[in-house]
């Protein structure tokens, strides 16, 4: 079977969800997202992913209580799930094995 | 918000939507403190935009049947199939290319279509959009005093006692002003006064707290409110702890006790209350306080004319127990009637009256959509001559003429669509820029599916009739003069061609409006200029109800009558006064009379005429003149003769001879002596016939809520905060409703022509500036066209001027034509005005002049440009250019 393929963006979305813990929802992963990438992120590129990543099942959601700050409406918190912890996994080995030789090829460079 | 409608619309529903929503919201709330509420209110929109049409994408294409997979066409496909992969992403292309044309057209269709969305929104909330969250409407009816009127609590109470086919009744005030202080700030909220069944009745339940308890209503140590769920929403950030805690109204804190449900309607007022408090004590002991709008729910199982003929029965008993209240004498408001709410929230009464102002605002919208489309079919023409060579080409390759219609066809559809969109959302401001200068009913126009469809039908209509005569037209160009890069002569010669006719209509369409915003504006002056038998300039009121500080009667007359001293004691304060009523303020008092020696047969009815309770200063305060006798003296008091003083009105009716010395009888009182006349003024509204009315003096009724009058020396807004300062002095927590200026009463007292003078005159603004875009650009494409020739003329010995003269005389012949169309449709559209409010002159000769002058000075501007700048064609340029 073809090993599922993880892009860019659902890369970080999925790292995003998995150090923001509990608190994953979101406007709080958009932010989160903004403030260390450095960019804008459209609403709806960031709820495909989400969608996406699911579909996937690299993420899970639940719904969670209402509060007075979202005009009484409930908040979806999602969760890394077990495939998901592994398909990052996965791709940080790879991405491991090809960052290998990197820092040799730019330090003689500069030489 | 349109744009969580926006959202709402885009996803799917269920949890996830709800979450999303959630997310939005608590963004955008984040970004209104980080940022700002512009920027936020911008994120918002471009987000929602995003999420939707991603969302909405995706849904159309899991369901959208066979034609797309991967968004590319399957083999040959039919029409549909074709038109949407292969012309749509075409014509996107193609309006890109030019942002110009594209710009101008999608403003003029946004600036057609907007009025008339605009108007279907607020015709729908007024007669299609049932009452919301309202159970087993078809068992509610409306009942009223006369043939339409409000009635008082204690009738509306008998009413719910007495009529067996109730289930129950509640009575409730409509557009009534209450002050929400903030903090420092104050600001005038809608709201109603109603009776404490009243959310029962209606069928809404509370989900949110409570209703309100019978107890709570008249004087109560602790007033309770129940509030709006936007106003929960917006100035209390949606917090769910808010119940229990206080809200400052009309000065005196209140309990919220509840929230009503969202967007909750009443079935008089088609504005959302923002606050509701149970009725006070003016209300609920009084049988003389004509405003409550009642409501029965019908007992399961009873029907509307079993309701209808107990209250005839409990109408007989009423004018037994109360002739003073209850006359029948014709037109005096002696029985009750009770109709259905349906959908359809018009009083027969009204009936007529609200056909013609539909008719008219309709007719309205359709003539500046007509104008926008005008501009449209002259752009589209325009583009299609200009695009000549390409469509020949396709032709020449060959494309069939139905493929080269559909092309262009889709073009213009996706305009109309666009431009509706823009619409809608033109339409969404317009009616909260209405509201927030609090003009016009302030209606709540929610995007419902009816609106959209509406909208969408306007807008592909618009799209496939505007489009369709420019896309048969070019799609037949003379190919082979095309093609070898002969001139054609354009348009220019004849007066009636298509691209002209378009022209001349929205000349005679903005004309027709200009003339009838001028009609009405002239005529709102003249009403303005009637004299309202009193000088209402320099003139400060305020209410106070002394009765909510729990004041005695003789301690609020110490406490009124001290007021009045300290205020007239200052230096510019030039005189001051106490009344229980105030004329043209909306509301009025009635009072029985029987005037002494006046035959009376025993079977008739009581008198009734208007009644109010005035300090002895009142008169020369308002300013209104003693025609005879004397005014009241401050030794009119308790205890004293009785005296009155009456109007010509009355006068005439009675002792056409002379009243001073005559005696008469206010309602179940001693008599009393007619000590003075004074002249005929207006009381209820500016338009009104001399009305019969009456005055006693205050000190010989009292009552613990009275206005206070008091006329400045010089400016009256500059007295406000020392009336404030002088009562704050006396009595520091007492509520005072916002001080206003008298004029401001007068002329909220002719509010519906304002607004139909506002509307008219805005809808008039709208289609010049569309008309002046429209010839425009058809003289300036002519000149564009005509180049060529213009340059042959100036090489063979034509001056500048005769250049600019030739050009200018084409607008001038656009304008005559349309000006006299013009004038004729004025006419009509006055005719109806007249038809709506009686006061009209229609055949005012002013106004159609001035329109002209407007409009004669904005064609000519508009034809300028293009004029000069075909003057200064150089003959060299234009011959060499191809």
């Amino acid at each position: 079977m073809q090993k599922p393929y993880l892009g860019e963006f659902e890369q970080v979305v999925l790292l995003a969800v998995l150090q923001l813990g509990a608190e994953a929802h979101a406007p709080a992963i958009g932010r989160k997202l903004e403030a260390s990438a450095g960019r804008r992120v459209s609403r709806g590129a960031l709820y495909g992913t989400l969608e996406r990543l699911e579909n996937k099942k690299f993420l899970r959601w639940e719904i969670g209580a209402a509060t007075s700050e979202r005009g009484g409406h409930r908040k979806r918190r999602f969760e890394v799930t077990p495939e998901g912890v592994q398909v990052l996994r996965d791709s940080r080995a790879i991405l491991e094995t090809l960052w290998n030789g990197l820092d040799e090829l730019s330090s003689e460079s500069l030489q | 918000m349109l744009a969580q409608s926006l959202l709402r619309f885009g996803l799917a529903r269920g949890a996830v939507r709800e979450t999303v929503l959630g997310d939005f919201c608590e963004e955008y709330r984040h970004r209104q403190q980080a940022q700002s509420a512009v920027r936020a209110r911008l994120w918002y929109w471009r987000e929602a935009f995003a999420v939707a049409g991603r969302a909405l994408a995706r849904r159309s294409r899991v369901g959208g049947g066979p034609q797309l997979q991967g968004g590319r066409a399957t083999g040959p496909l039919a029409g549909p199939g074709r038109m949407i992969t292969r012309d749509l992403p075409y014509a996107v292309r193609n309006l890109a290319r030019t942002p110009g044309f594209t710009a101008i057209v999608l403003l003029s269709l946004a600036l057609g279509i907007a009025p008339l969305a605009a108007i279907g929104g607020f015709l729908n909330a007024l007669f299609f959009r049932p009452l919301a969250h309202v159970q087993e409407p078809d068992r509610l009816v409306a009942i009223f005093r006369g043939t339409s009127g409000p009635a008082s609590w204690p009738d509306l109470a008998d009413a719910a006692q007495q009529v067996d086919a109730f289930e129950g009744v509640a009575g409730f005030s409509v557009y009534a002003q209450f002050n929400l202080t903030e903090g420092e700030a104050t600001r005038v909220l809608t709201g109603s006064s109603v009776s404490p069944s009243y959310f029962d009745v209606l069928g809404v339940p509370i989900s949110r707290g409570r209703g309100f308890r019978p107890d709570e209503m008249g004087t109560v140590a602790e007033p309770v409110a129940v509030i709006s769920y936007s106003l929960w929403q917006r100035s209390l950030a949606g917090d769910p702890g808010v119940l229990g805690t206080q809200i400052r109204l009309n000065g005196r804190d209140h309990t919220i006790v509840g929230i009503a449900p969202e967007g909750l309607i009443s079935p008089e007022q088609p504005v959302e209350p923002a606050v509701y408090v149970p009725l006070g004590e003016e209300w609920y002991l009084n049988r003389g306080h004509l405003g409550l709008y009642g409501i029965g729910r019908l007992r399961e199982g009873a029907s509307k004319e079993e309701a209808r003929a107990q209250l005839g029965v409990l109408q007989e008993r009423l004018r037994a127990a109360y002739p003073r209240y209850w006359s029948d004498e014709p037109g005096a408001l002696g029985n009750f009637a009770a109709y259905s709410i349906g959908a359809l929230r018009v009083r027969p009464g009204q009936r007529a009256q609200i056909a013609v102002g539909v008719a008219l605002t309709v007719i309205l919208g359709l003539l500046v959509l007509s104008t926008a489309c005008a501009n449209l079919g002259n752009l589209l023409l325009a583009r299609g001559s200009s695009r000549g060579g390409e469509i020949a080409v396709r032709m020449a390759l060959g494309a069939s003429r139905r493929a080269l219609i559909t092309m262009l066809l889709v073009e213009s559809v996706l305009l109309g669509c666009a431009g509706g969109a823009l619409g809608l959302l033109g339409a969404h401001w317009l009616t909260q820029a209405l509201a927030a200068g609090r003009v016009g009913p302030g209606v709540d126009i929610t995007v419902d599916v009816r609106v959209l469809a509406f909208t969408a039908f306007v807008s592909v209509a618009t799209g496939i009739l505007f489009g369709l005569i420019p896309a048969l037209r070019s799609s037949r160009p003379d190919l082979t003069s095309v093609l070898s890069g002969a001139r054609t002569v354009v348009g220019g010669g004849r007066l009636w061609s298509f691209r002209n006719v378009l022209v001349i209509g929205q000349i005679a369409a903005s004309l027709a409006l200009l003339v009838s915003a001028s009609v009405v504006v002239r005529s709102l002056q003249q009403g303005q200029s009637t004299d309202p038998g009193f000088e209402p300039d320099r003139l400060v009121t305020a209410a106070l109800d002394m009765g909510q500080r729990s004041y005695s009667e003789p301690e609020a007359e110490q406490f009124f009558v001290e007021l009045v001293a300290r205020l007239r004691a200052r230096q510019d304060v030039e005189a001051a006064a106490l009344a229980i009523d105030l004329p043209l303020d909306g509301s009025r008092w009635l009072a029985a009379i029987l005037p002494e020696g006046v035959e009376i047969e025993p079977e008739a009815d009581e008198i009734l005429v208007g009644e109010n309770r005035v300090s002895a200063s009142y008169f020369a305060t308002m300013q209104m003149p003693i025609l005879a006798g004397r005014p009241f003296a401050v030794t009119d008091v308790e205890g004293s003769a009785p005296v009155v003083i009456v109007n010509e009105a009355l006068v005439d009716a009675y002792w056409p001879e002379g009243a001073l010395g005559k005696r008469l009888r206010v309602g179940e009182s001693t008599w009393a002596e007619i000590v003075g006349v004074v002249g005929n003024a207006k009381y209820g509204q500016l338009s009104e016939a001399p009305t019969p009315h009456l005055w006693v003096p205050a000190a010989q009724s009292f009552s613990s809520r009275m206005h206070v009058v008091v006329r400045a020396r010089s400016d009256a807004r500059a007295i406000i905060p020392a009336i404030r300062e002088t009562v704050r002095e006396m009595e520091p927590q007492l509520p005072m409703l916002e001080p206003r200026l008298m004029t401001d009463v007068v002329s909220e007292s002719a509010g519906d022509q304002r607004v139909v003078s506002i509307l008219l005159t805005s809808v008039g603004a709208v289609s010049l500036l569309l008309a002046v875009i429209g010839i425009y650009g058809v003289v300036s494409f002519v000149v564009q066209q005509r180049t060529h020739e213009v340059g042959v003329r100036v090489a063979l010995g034509a001056e500048r001027k005769d250049v600019l003269l030739l050009v200018l005389m084409q607008g001038v012949r656009l304008l005559a034509a349309g000006v006299v169309i013009g004038l004729v449709g004025a006419f009509g559209i006055a005719q109806l005005l007249g038809a709506t409010f009686p006061g009209i002159d229609v055949l005012d000769p002013l106004a159609p002049s001035i329109g002209t002058a407007i409009l004669a000075l904005a064609t000519l501007a508009a034809t300028l440009v293009p004029a000069l700048r075909a003057s200064r064609v150089d003959p060299m340029e234009a011959l060499r250019c191809d």
